[in-house]
């Protein structure tokens, strides 16, 4: 409490009609504020103490010696009846007159009298009104800003939920129904090649439904949010269908994210015109929002497949044991069986009959066979535990890995009535590769190839016809031999070509792919010193194969 | 094959074929036997460390993953009291079991399993024929 002497104002200002005194500091600040009267409303001076001079200057409405009060602060004169409104609440106006002296210490002191209930006169009444239309406006701006906010938080409540992701959309949708008041509202993602599916919705009718290619999606897919005042207008109109262009004709689109994928939430009205422009950038908080709640899904799938996939290891390992034993037993007792073949021969000084020989040459092939057997066992086992990789590169003919391919695929090709061409230069260097790793990848693009085929033709309703070409480059003077595997099958989106390599990214429908197989062939290709990428070539893909040439090693000398 | 057959050799080597799969060991006997040299079996490798000691082969071949007594263990103790000069051990694991070996101070040759015959036999060969 501040000393009784220095609250008593100069003498002149105690002989007006006064309701308080008060003083304040150079500051302008009100630091002391009393009432002299029972009767002057607390609520004022709880009002005014603390407040700023300076500010309170803005409430001027009525600067009686015809000067504003921040110009009298300014030169720090003396201020004489200065009328100040407020509207602390809805209805209430409090009016007040302020009177002072400048202070030795660069602040004020005075006396203040309370005109409150009404407006001040009649003269300001319009300025009253506009200042509680300004009022009331900014608390409406509140209002929308508070829901928003909510909006917001509930999502992000809805979005840490360990739900499933439809629920969570749900929730997220039916709040977001709340701010921007849409009729329904789906989310568009690419599911498989070249189609575009709703895959989230609000009205369960629209899941499923395939969205046409055109202005909508290439704007979406290029990150850019948009209001399409009437979707009538757009040039792929006509291929909606008939169910969504009875229903609606407004749209709100905004870009999504799932995982590295391009997708988009689509806000739809009935009333064209309905949404407006300044709704683009609550949308696309809201597609963040929504990208997150994907994100975790997305995660979650990720975390589940790593977990299978540490199973599979394990499976392989212990597959892989199992089956080389009888592997070996096989090995063993075919060679046992061709030696006793020739030592029989030999004691009767004979070369054997034309059977015999048949015999011992199948008797072979058995043996290869069974070895290569081990070999992609083993090769298997490298690859669920890519720590024990060994390399292993020696000279692989390229010609003699394409035969194999073929020996391999060419049954469940022709079934398919899909043809396989390899080509080769007639003399090609050896590759520095493992032959079994090199097969593996070759047998990983044709059969992806195949099965892209496959899809492309059945999405066209039309017989599967296609055409998988291999192709050898050999130009004799780099250090490495290229191979381009290139199919008929459509080709690969634009928009995925830089996850395909990814792990468990897949094209193919959801449960055939493992999404493994590219991710193999790049670790088996970088292993080997070599490289493997992607383009799009005529109507299909094409994969590019670098992979280093074997040369002569002159030192080992052999 | 008739090579082997017809060279006079004063002493044929022995060779100790240790392995608890019956079939893949009783083959391996065979075909050792076949190429000329004197065969011994074990199923695991306590019967192996007892034959070992009576008979000192020249030679051991073993498979690693064996009931009671495995082969890393049991190549160790037939090293360590030097009952023979060499083992040979199989494994799918090679790099694991030669990772293993060497913990106990042993450098074994370690083939791969599936076993190729002919990479077997020159191995063998190798050790047990030095003059060869």
């Amino acid at each position: 409490m501040a000393n009784a002497v220095d609250m008593i104002p100069p003498p002149d200002l105690l002989s007006l009609a006064a309701d308080f005194t008060w003083r304040s500091g150079p500051d302008f600040r009100i630091d002391e504020i009393s009432p002299l009267d029972v009767g002057c409303d607390p609520a004022v001076i709880q009002m005014l103490r603390g407040a700023k001079l300076d500010r309170l200057a803005q409430r001027t409405l009525y600067p009686a010696q015809g000067e504003h009060l921040g110009q009298l602060l300014m030169r720090l004169a003396p201020m004489r009846d200065i009328a100040l409104s407020f509207a602390p609440r809805e209805g209430a106006v409090v009016n007040f007159t302020l009177t002072g002296t400048p202070a030795a210490d660069g602040g004020y002191v005075g006396v203040g009298k309370v005109w409150s209930g009404r407006p001040f006169d009649e003269q300001h009444r319009g300025e009253l009104v506009e200042l509680l239309e300004r009022a009331e406006a900014n608390r409406n701006r509140e209002m929308r800003l508070r829901e928003e906010a909510d909006v917001l938080l509930a999502s992000l409540r809805a979005l840490i939920q360990p739900s499933p992701l439809a629920d969570k959309c749900a929730e997220l949708f039916s709040l977001f129904a709340r701010l921007l008041r849409f009729d329904e509202a789906l989310v568009v993602r690419r599911r498989t090649r070249d189609e575009l599916l709703v895959v989230v919705a609000t009205d369960p009718a629209l899941s499923g439904m395939k969205w046409p290619d055109g202005d909508i999606i290439s704007a979406a897919l290029m990150g850019e949010a948009l209001v399409i005042a009437d979707m009538a207008t757009l040039k792929e109109w006509p291929q909606f269908p008939e169910s969504l262009r009875r229903r609606f004709r407004n749209a709100l689109v905004a870009p999504l994210t799932i995982g590295t994928e391009a997708a988009m939430l689509v806000a739809l009205h009935r009333t064209p015109g309905f949404f407006e422009p300044a709704q683009l950038a609550l949308m696309q908080r809201l597609s963040l929002i929504a990208t997150q709640a994907f994100e975790v899904d997305e995660q979650k799938n990720i975390l589940i497949n790593t977990a299978k996939l540490a199973t599979l290891g394990e499976l392989m390992t212990v597959i892989a044991h199992e089956i080389s034993q009888p592997l070996s037993v096989i090995a063993m007792a075919v060679k046992n069986a061709k030696l006793a073949l020739e030592s029989e021969n030999e004691r009767q000084n004979s070369v054997g009959s034309a059977e015999q020989a048949i015999v011992v040459s199948k008797l072979d092939r058995i043996h290869t066979q069974a070895l290569r057997a081990g070999e992609i066992i083993s090769a298997i086992r490298t690859l669920a535990h890519p720590d024990r990789r060994t390399l292993g590169l020696r000279p692989v003919s390229v010609t003699e890995i394409m035969d194999n391919i073929r020996h391999l695929t060419e049954g469940s090709l022709r079934n398919r009535g899909i043809q396989l061409i390899c080509e080769a230069p007639p003399y090609c260097r050896p590759l520095k590769a493992n032959p079994v790793s090199l097969q593996q990848v070759f047998l990983n693009l044709v059969v992806n190839a195949r099965d892209a085929i496959a899809e492309y033709c059945s999405n066209r309703n039309e017989p599967t016809r296609g055409e998988i070409r291999i192709t050898v480059h050999d130009d004799r003077i780099s250090d490495r031999v290229l191979v381009e595997v290139q199919d008929t099958g459509g080709g690969i989106p634009g928009d995925v070509m830089n996850r395909i390599f990814d792990a468990f990214f897949t094209l193919k429908e959801v449960g055939h792919g493992s999404g493994l197989g590219l991710s193999i062939c790049r670790t088996l290709m970088t292993d080997m010193g070599g490289t493997i990428s992607a383009s799009n070539v005529g109507d299909g893909a094409v994969f590019r194969l670098e992979i280093p040439a074997y040369v002569e090693d002159a030192a080992s000398g052999s | 094959m008739s090579s082997v057959k017809e060279k006079p050799r004063a002493k044929s080597p022995t060779i100790l074929v240790v392995d608890d799969d019956e079939d893949l060991r009783s083959e391996l006997v065979e075909l050792f036997g076949r190429i000329g040299y004197n065969v011994l079996e074990a199923c695991n490798g306590i019967e192996a460390v007892e034959i070992a000691r009576e008979r000192r082969p020249d030679v051991v071949l073993m498979d690693v993953g064996m009931p009671q007594l495995g082969g890393v263990r049991a190549a160790e103790i037939m090293t360590l009291l030097r009952h023979t000069e060499q083992v040979v051990l199989m494994s799918g694991n090679p790099e694991l079991v030669a990772e293993a070996a060497s913990h106990r101070g042993l450098a074994p040759i370690v083939l791969n399993k599936p076993l190729s015959f002919d990479i077997c036999r020159r191995v063998i060969d190798s050790l047990a024929k030095p003059g060869a």
